[in-house]
């Protein structure tokens, strides 16, 4: 029952927390403007791609829906999704260190380690509404302006045509998976928290170590072959394998449990230094 | 005597062509007689595609075909049509007998059929095509596979297995097979930062195959226009 | 008298800066108890680790029988304190961030309960307000709301004067003395308005360069203190050849202008106005220093 109240305040907080609505803000913003461009200029934007196969097919159905425009959404996770979650949980511990609050905090009758978990579980629970959030904009709306039908899926090798019944539940684990990296990546900024007195230097922290992994994953280096299968963020984009066919399951484990070990051993490493933290501000 | 000799040869190689001629337009005038008995046709088809870079799950839906060049095929999803559709291009390109001259350039054997090889060659250079190729049986003409070579498509081969319908020359499968570059796009604009090679189900030639299994025609119902617009 | 808090031997380092060194004292239970020191001397460091935001590099404090580490939740519900600034969520009402720590202690507060927490601290009318629009003064009177919502037993307050008003320093001592007398509530007080602490504590002790240098009851650390009394008067010159060869002489410290400082007892202040007076030395005003200002900064200096 401890947990729970604590868990309810630090929802509250993070919840009524100016901040909060930010990353709302931001994804709204970026959804409704390239729904808007791809309203307009869909046709063209597509036709970069599906150019190729024009010159000796032609493309029946509906390319541009609004599953593909989810998808397109979705490419966007990699890069304003982990800075809109890293600036709520980057500040649920070091912000409160910086502001003051937080030595009010720790002189109530709870213990430290159920401080920390609520702050962290908190932040999950932000991430998943804003994740949430993306996915009615991204797959919801999108349908109601663009209709529904098969998605185009690129990769470099290949191109699928997946069928519009298959769309849901493809989502669904898209979606799922979505929503584990970005845990990556709130339990990376809340470590990083705990460790930092001030509530800026985590959020930047976070992007720079996203953005060095990205760079180190993106290289074919022998000397990157190495790190790359236990970077996060090489399993970040793990979400594009639900759209595959057939869908690599044994990958898709393997980066689930890869980004479940991440947060293990972030979540395991803040509560040590929590635990062990002074408290001077 | 030897200029006899190569006059008469010069000759008869002549006569035999104009007779290769007449007997390649008398097979056409023959296949012409059977696509004129349709007007229209609706029927069910099952497509499989085999295209190199390109994943797609076998389809069913509608074709509807009326003269003298409305095609369309209807299914739910995203398909592809060979951008030069030899099943509406064909009819429409052997119907017009002044627009082009044709020849017998041989014999070959289709699906166990004796076909004449017509070639048919536009009289207009500007146009599209540059040659057709058809194997047409010469007892009870068919067409049984012809490839229509375009300036900007290539090639496109299309062999028809016939069944119930063969006297309406309506075929019961449609193998087209066309000249493909194979589907690239850079890692990055992928996003494909993670993937390693592992496209080994998918077709590395660079020819595709589109195959449709043809049932259940509907021959001459007064099909409406709108069935080729209407969404 | 059973003890409060007892603090034993506690160390605190940082790297090879050592901010409390060896330091014991004793609060017992139901005292005023004053807890002084120049900035820098290590009384912030000592009060967090009273409260266990600092872990103490050597040493053991005591709650009553309890040492603090092993139990940390039993005690720290039995203490209310606000350290340094009082800071809040800033965004929130104060209701809000009442309701918060409410939460947090474990604490069913009904309306009634706040209304009368509100009227107790003088923000009644603006509990709705969000914090972000407290003065200081306010956010002060927030802090003793939230230090009292959970009815503790012992308070920790680090200058909670800080920010108030003439009339809010009233009333905090009248609250403070309420809370003791009439509650027995066990308050460690820690002020630079070294009259306050005078005329509150039962007992106190002084640190200096995270060391004690003076521990024990008011009455007895002052006991044998003497003012410094200043006496101005209109013409200096003549009252200083009247002392000459008196008893007075001896208690003179010096002499700027028209003012002539005393070193001598409370009670014979009056005395010398009186002489002074008698001999028609034309009085303009007579001053002494607080003892504990002096005694402070005598011990805190001396140690320099």
């Amino acid at each position: 029952m401890e947990f729970v109240r604590i868990l309810k305040n630090e929802l509250i907080k993070t919840i009524k927390k100016p901040r909060s609505f930010i990353g709302f803000g931001v994804v709204a913003f970026i959804c409704l403007l390239l729904q808007a461009a791809f309203y307009n200029d869909g046709k063209e934007i597509l036709s970069f791609v599906t150019g190729q196969l024009e010159n000796s097919l032609t493309i029946e159905g509906q390319v541009l829906n609004g599953n593909l425009i989810c998808f397109i959404l979705l490419q966007t996770l990699i890069i304003q999704m982990p800075l809109l979650v890293a600036l709520v949980t980057g500040d649920l511990v070091s912000g409160e260190i910086a502001n003051g609050t937080m030595r009010f905090l720790l002189t109530r009758p709870a213990s430290r380690s159920k401080i920390l978990l609520a702050k962290w579980l908190a932040g999950v629970f932000y991430t998943l509404l804003l994740l949430a959030f993306l996915g009615v904009l991204a797959l919801f709306v999108s349908r109601a302006i663009f209709g529904a039908d098969d998605l185009i899926h690129i990769n470099s090798e290949v191109l699928t045509v997946i069928q519009a019944d298959d769309m849901n539940w493809r989502f669904v684990g898209a979606f799922g998976i979505a929503f584990l990296s970005l845990t990556v990546v709130a339990t990376l900024a809340h470590f990083l928290s705990t460790v930092m007195d001030n509530s800026i230097t985590p959020i930047v922290s976070t992007m720079a170590i996203i953005i060095i992994f990205t760079i180190i994953g993106m290289f074919d280096l022998p000397s990157f072959d190495i790190l790359q299968p236990f970077l996060f963020t090489t399993h970040m984009i793990s979400w594009k394998d639900m759209f595959e066919d057939p869908i690599p399951k044994a990958d898709i484990i393997n980066s689930c449990v890869i980004l479940f070990a991440h947060i293990v051993l972030l979540l395991g490493a803040s509560l040590y230094i929590f635990n062990k933290k002074d408290i001077n501000s | 005597m030897i200029k006899k000799i190569i006059i008469i040869f010069l000759f008869s190689w002549s006569v035999s062509q104009i007779g290769f001629a007449q007997e390649a337009e008398s097979l056409i005038t023959a296949v012409n007689k059977k696509f004129s008995l349709v007007s229209d046709y609706k029927a069910k088809v099952l497509m499989k595609f085999a295209l190199p870079g390109i994943r797609i799950n076998t389809l069913s839906g509608k074709v509807f075909y009326k003269r003298p060049n409305k095609f369309r095929i209807r299914a739910k999803g995203i398909f592809f049509v060979p951008k030069d559709n030899p099943i509406k291009d064909i009819p429409k390109l052997l119907a017009n007998t002044k627009s082009y001259t044709s020849v017998i350039t041989g014999y070959a054997t289709v699906e166990g059929q004796r076909c004449a090889v017509v070639n048919v060659i536009p009289l207009d250079p500007n146009l599209e095509l540059i040659i057709g190729k058809f194997w047409i049986r010469v007892k009870d003409p068919l067409i049984y596979l012809s490839e229509i070579t375009t300036k900007e498509n290539g090639t496109i081969r299309t062999q028809n297995f016939y069944g119930n319908y063969d006297k309406y020359a309506l075929p019961d499968k449609i193998l087209i097979q066309i000249e493909m570059k194979k589907f690239k796009v850079p890692k990055l604009l992928a996003m494909d930062v993670k993937k390693k090679s592992k496209s080994n189900s998918v077709s590395k030639k660079s020819t595709g195959e589109i195959y449709m299994l043809m049932s259940d025609y509907k021959i001459n119902t007064k099909l409406p226009n709108s069935v080729f617009t209407e969404k | 008298m059973p003890n409060a808090i007892e603090v034993k031997n506690i160390t605190k380092k940082f790297g090879d800066f050592v901010a409390v060194d060896n330091l014991s004292f004793v609060v017992p239970e139901g005292q005023i108890f004053g807890f002084l020191g120049p900035n820098g001397s290590g009384k912030s460091t000592t009060l967090r680790m009273l409260l266990a935001l600092i872990t103490p590099t050597q040493g053991e404090i005591y709650y009553g029988d309890k040492e603090l580490r092993s139990n940390r939740k039993e005690i720290m519900s039995q203490i209310g304190c606000i350290i340094e600034k009082p800071d809040f969520y800033t965004y929130l009402s104060a209701h809000d961030n009442l309701k918060l720590f409410a939460r947090a202690s474990d604490v069913s507060f009904t309306a009634i309960d706040y209304k009368i927490l509100y009227e107790l601290v003088g923000l009644k009318g603006r509990e709705n307000d969000k914090v972000k629009t407290y003065s200081h003064g306010m956010k002060q009177r927030l802090g003793l709301a939230q230090a009292l919502l959970h009815n503790p037993s012992i308070i920790l307050l680090d200058e909670p004067n800080t920010g108030l008003d003439p009339k809010g320093i009233i009333e905090l001592r009248e609250l403070l003395i309420k809370l003791n007398k009439e509650q027995g509530k066990t308050i460690l007080f820690s002020s630079h308005i070294l009259s306050e602490v005078e005329e509150l504590c039962d007992s106190l002790v002084v640190i200096n360069e995270g060391k004690a240098v003076a521990n024990g009851s008011v009455s007895d650390l002052l006991s044998n203190e003497d003012l410094l009394v200043d006496i101005e008067v209109e013409n200096a010159t003549e009252c200083l050849q009247l002392v000459e060869g008196t008893e007075w002489k001896q208690f003179i410290k010096d002499s700027s202008g028209q003012t002539i400082r005393f070193n001598l007892a409370k009670e014979k202040i009056s005395k010398l106005n009186q002489y002074l007076i008698e001999n028609n030395i034309s009085l303009i005003a007579s001053s002494y220093r607080k003892r504990l200002e002096d005694y402070f900064l005598r011990i805190t200096q001396n140690k320099d």
